[in-house]
C-alpha cells in the first residue's frame, strides 16, 4: 500500500518534470509525427467515422466513441514508434532521475 | 450538362446553424493539433448533405428521407455556448492564452537564447533584467495537473466555471462536473470546449473566432522571437479581416459570411472549360461535405500530380473567406501531367474534363483502378448502375447486363432507328426536354438484325430489342446533352432543351419497370415520386456560341440563392433565368 503510494508519488514527480522541462511537448510532437506517418491516425480516424456513421451522428457520444476506439487504437500503435518513444523517455530519466531520487516529495 | 443532386432540402433545417453539426468536433478532436496556425478549419459550410453521402449508393429499394432525416439533420446543437455570459468567454480567452504560452514556453526559451547570439538586447536593457522577466513569467505558469489525481499528461480539461481542473481517462473533470453541475470545460491541449449537457465537443462562431485570433497572436510573438529581423504584416492587419467578421456578424453570433463558399476562378487561356466543370464539383453538396469534412490528407499523399490533392486544394480555397479570383493553376497543371488523353485533347470540352476529373480524384483517394463498390468520394457520389436487357423477341430469352455509370449522356438527335415500344409519340425532331430524353433513353430499341446472336434459341434472331434502365441510381446524377457531333462534319445542335428544377427518375428505374411497360405501372399508380428517386437541380453548365468560338458559363445554387460564374465574374441568378438557358 505505501509502496504504491510512493509510486504514484514518483510517477507524478517525473511527469511534472516532463512538463516543465518541455520533454513533454517534444514527446509528444515526435509521437503525433510517428502516428501521421505510419498511418495509423488515418485508422482510428476511419474506424471513429464507421462507428459514427453506424450509429447515427445523434447517437454517439465523445465517451462511448473512445471506449470503444481506444483499446483497439493503443494495441494498433507501431512497435517501432513505442521503441523510438521509449529509448527517448529512458535517456531522459537518466540523466535527470538522480536529483528526483536525492529529494523524494517530502509532502505526505 | 445539367447536373442534379438528391432533394433533401425540404427536409433540412437552414443551413446557418451548422456550427456545431456534430461531425465536426470528432474532427477537429482527431485532427493534428501539431503545427498551430494550420489548425484552423475552415467554417464548414451546410454538412446536412452528410447523411445523404453516408448512404450506400444505390440504394433504391427501403430508402426513404425518414431514414435522411434521423441520421444527421436533426442532431441538436448546443445553446450553452452561446447563453454562455461574457466573463465565460473571458475566461476561455485567458486559459486559451495560458495553454498556448504553456505549450510554446520552450520555444519562446529557444527564440530568446538564440537571439542572444546573433542579435543584442535592445538598448538599455540588461541580458539579466530580460532573463528575470522570462524566469517571472514562467513562474507564473503553473503546470497544469488533475486536481484529484495530480496526474499531468493525457487530456486535462478546465472548468469553465471555476479554478478546478480534471483529467480525462480517470473520470475526474466529469466527476466534477457532475458534483457541481458545471457543464462547460475547456480541453488544454487542443482547446476544445466540452459541454457535459450535450456530451459532446461544442463549437460556436466567436469562440472558434477568438480562439484563431489568440493563435494568430502567439505565432507572431514566435516568428517575431525565432526571426526579430524579419519584415512581416503588424499583427493588427493580420488579426483584422477575422474582427470585421466577428463584428458584422456579432448579433446572431452564428451566421458565417454571405459570399463564403463564392469564389470566381480566373480564365487561365481558354480554361472556361475547366472553370465551370470545377465550380460545379464546389457547389456539389457531397463533394463538398467530403472534401471539407474529411479532407484527403496532402502531407500523406505521395502521388505525383495529385488531383485529389489539388481537390483538397480548391476546397480550401473557396473556402478561405477570400474573395480574389482564385487561379486553379495547380489543378490545370496535375492536370495536364495526369492525363495523356486531355493533353492531346484540343477541343476543351467541359464533359471530357469532367470525366477525367472525376477518374483522377479517384485515383487520388483509393491509388487503384477498382472502381465497383469503390468507397471514395467520387464514386459514392457519381456511380450508379444501368441495367441493359436484350430481349429476343422469337423466344422471349431475355439477357440482362449491368453497367456502371459516372453520368449520363443523352443524344439530341432525331430518331434514325426504328424503335419498337416506343413510350412518347415522339416527334421526329428530337426531344425538347430532360424527360423526353430520359424517355428516349429508356425506350425499348430494335437492336440490329446481325448485331445480336440469342443465347436461348442460337440463332441468330432476325428481331430483339434492347432496354436501358437505371438499376441503381446515384446520390448526384449528372447528365449531358451531346449537343457536339463530331460525325463526317463536327457540329452542334442547338435545340433548346427544357430542364426541370425537380426531377422524379421513378419512371425510369428497374423498379418502376419491374412487370411490364413503365407506362402501365405509371398510369395504374400515379403514386409521389419516391424520396430516393427524387431530384433537385444545383447546377447547370452551358456551353454558348459555336463549336469553334464557343465559351463555357455556369450556374450552381448556394444557399438557396443560384449564381452565374463566367470565370472570375460571379453574378446573381435566379431560377428562371437558369431554366431559360440552354444547358
Ligand atoms: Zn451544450
Ligand atoms: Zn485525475
Ligand atoms: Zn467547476
Ligand atoms: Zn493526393
Ligand atoms: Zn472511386
Ligand atoms: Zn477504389
Ligand atoms: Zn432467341
Amino acid at each position: 500500500m505505501a509502496q504504491d503510494a510512493v509510486a504514484d508519488r514518483v510517477k507524478v514527480a517525473v511527469e511534472q518534470r516532463l512538463v516543465e522541462s518541455g520533454e513533454k511537448e517534444r514527446l509528444q510532437e515526435i509521437l503525433r509525427a510517428h502516428l501521421i506517418e505510419s498511418g495509423w491516425k488515418d485508422h482510428v480516424k476511419a474506424q471513429c467515422r464507421d462507428i459514427i456513421r453506424a450509429r447515427g451522428a445523434a447517437n454517439s457520444s465523445v465517451e462511448q466513441l473512445m471506449r470503444e476506439v481506444a483499446p483497439d487504437a493503443r494495441a494498433n500503435i507501431p512497435e517501432n514508434v513505442k521503441r523510438t518513444l521509449l529509448t527517448r523517455l529512458k535517456t531522459y530519466l537518466m540523466e535527470n532521475i538522480q536529483d528526483l531520487d536525492a529529494t523524494p516529495p517530502s509532502q505526505p | 450538362m445539367p447536373k442534379a443532386g438528391r432533394s433533401t432540402s425540404s427536409s433540412l433545417p437552414s443551413p446557418a446553424p451548422s456550427w456545431s453539426d456534430s461531425t465536426l468536433p470528432f474532427q477537429t478532436l482527431l485532427a493534428s493539433t501539431g503545427s498551430f496556425g494550420n489548425t484552423y478549419v475552415p467554417p464548414a459550410t451546410p454538412l446536412t448533405t452528410q447523411s445523404s453521402a453516408d448512404r450506400s449508393p444505390g440504394a433504391i429499394e427501403g430508402d426513404s428521407l425518414d431514414a435522411v432525416h434521423r441520421a444527421g439533420a436533426h442532431v441538436p446543437e448546443c445553446t450553452h455556448l452561446g447563453q454562455a455570459k461574457p466573463s465565460t468567454l473571458q475566461r476561455y480567452r485567458t486559459l486559451v492564452k495560458y495553454s498556448l504560452f504553456q505549450k510554446y514556453q520552450h520555444r519562446f526559451l529557444a527564440g530568446f537564447q538564440a537571439n542572444q547570439r546573433d542579435c543584442a538586447p535592445p538598448k538599455g536593457v540588461r541580458l539579466q533584467k530580460l532573463e528575470a522577466k522570462r524566469d517571472a513569467i514562467l513562474a507564473r505558469i503553473p503546470t497544469p495537473q488533475c486536481a484529484t489525481c495530480r496526474r499531468s499528461f493525457g487530456q486535462l480539461l478546465v472548468c469553465l466555471h471555476c479554478d478546478f481542473t480534471g483529467c480525462w481517462s480517470n473520470g475526474h473533470l466529469r466527476a466534477h462536473q457532475k458534483a457541481n453541475k458545471h457543464y462547460l470545460a475547456v480541453e488544454l491541449g487542443t482547446l476544445a470546449v466540452y459541454c457535459a449537457r450535450c456530451r459532446d465537443y461544442v463549437y460556436s462562431h466567436p469562440w472558434e473566432a477568438m480562439l484563431r485570433q489568440e493563435r494568430l497572436r502567439i505565432y507572431h510573438r514566435l516568428c517575431q522571437l525565432a526571426e526579430p529581423r524579419t519584415r512581416r504584416l503588424p499583427l493588427a492587419e493580420c488579426l483584422a479581416p477575422e474582427t470585421n467578421n466577428h463584428d458584422s456578424t456579432g448579433a446572431d453570433g452564428a451566421l458565417p459570411g454571405p459570399c463564403d463558399g463564392i469564389r470566381g476562378l480566373r480564365n487561365l487561356g481558354s480554361t472556361c472549360f475547366m472553370n465551370v466543370v470545377l465550380q460545379a464539383f464546389v457547389h456539389n453538396p457531397l463533394l463538398r461535405a467530403h472534401f471539407l469534412s474529411d479532407p484527403h490528407s496532402a502531407n500523406r499523399c505521395t502521388r505525383e500530380a495529385c488531383i485529389a490533392c489539388q481537390m483538397d486544394q480548391l476546397y480550401g480555397q473557396v473556402f478561405s473567406g477570400e474573395t480574389t479570383p482564385y487561379g486553379p493553376s495547380g489543378f490545370l497543371r496535375a492536370m495536364w501531367q495526369s492525363s495523356t488523353e486531355l493533353a492531346g485533347y484540343a477541343q476543351q470540352d467541359a464533359h471530357e474534363f469532367f470525366i477525367t476529373a472525376l477518374n483522377q480524384i479517384h485515383m487520388g483517394l483509393c491509388g487503384d483502378d477498382h472502381t465497383f463498390n469503390c468507397p471514395c468520394a467520387v464514386h459514392q457520389t457519381f456511380a450508379g448502375q444501368l441495367q441493359s436487357t436484350v430481349t429476343c423477341l422469337s423466344c422471349g430469352h431475355q439477357a440482362v447486363a449491368n453497367d456502371p455509370l459516372l453520368d449520363v449522356s443523352l443524344d439530341l438527335r432525331p430518331h434514325t432507328k426504328r424503335t419498337r415500344a416506343e413510350p412518347l409519340a415522339a416527334s421526329d425532331d428530337g426531344p425538347h426536354s430532360l424527360l423526353d430524353c430520359l424517355h428516349r433513353f429508356t425506350a425499348a430499341e430494335s437492336l440490329d438484325a446481325q448485331g445480336y446472336m440469342c443465347g436461348s434459341c442460337g440463332s441468330a434472331c432476325q428481331a430483339a430489342t434492347k432496354q436501358l434502365l437505371f438499376k441503381s441510381l446515384p446520390p448526384v446524377l449528372s447528365f449531358q446533352l451531346k449537343r457536339f457531333e463530331h460525325h463526317s462534319s463536327a457540329s452542334k445542335i442547338e435545340t433548346f432543351i427544357r430542364v426541370p428544377s425537380e426531377l422524379d427518375m421513378s419512371p425510369f428505374t428497374t423498379r418502376r419497370a419491374a412487370g411490364g411497360n413503365p407506362r402501365n405501372a405509371e398510369s395504374a399508380s400515379p403514386s409521389p415520386p419516391h424520396p430516393a428517386c427524387h431530384y433537385q437541380l444545383f447546377a447547370v453548365i452551358n456551353h454558348e456560341g459555336t463549336l469553334e468560338t464557343g465559351h463555357y458559363t455556369m450556374f450552381a445554387r448556394h444557399r438557396k440563392q443560384w449564381f452565374r460564374f463566367d470565370d472570375h465574374l460571379v453574378t446573381l441568378a435566379s431560377l428562371s433565368d437558369v431554366l431559360q438557358a440552354k444547358a
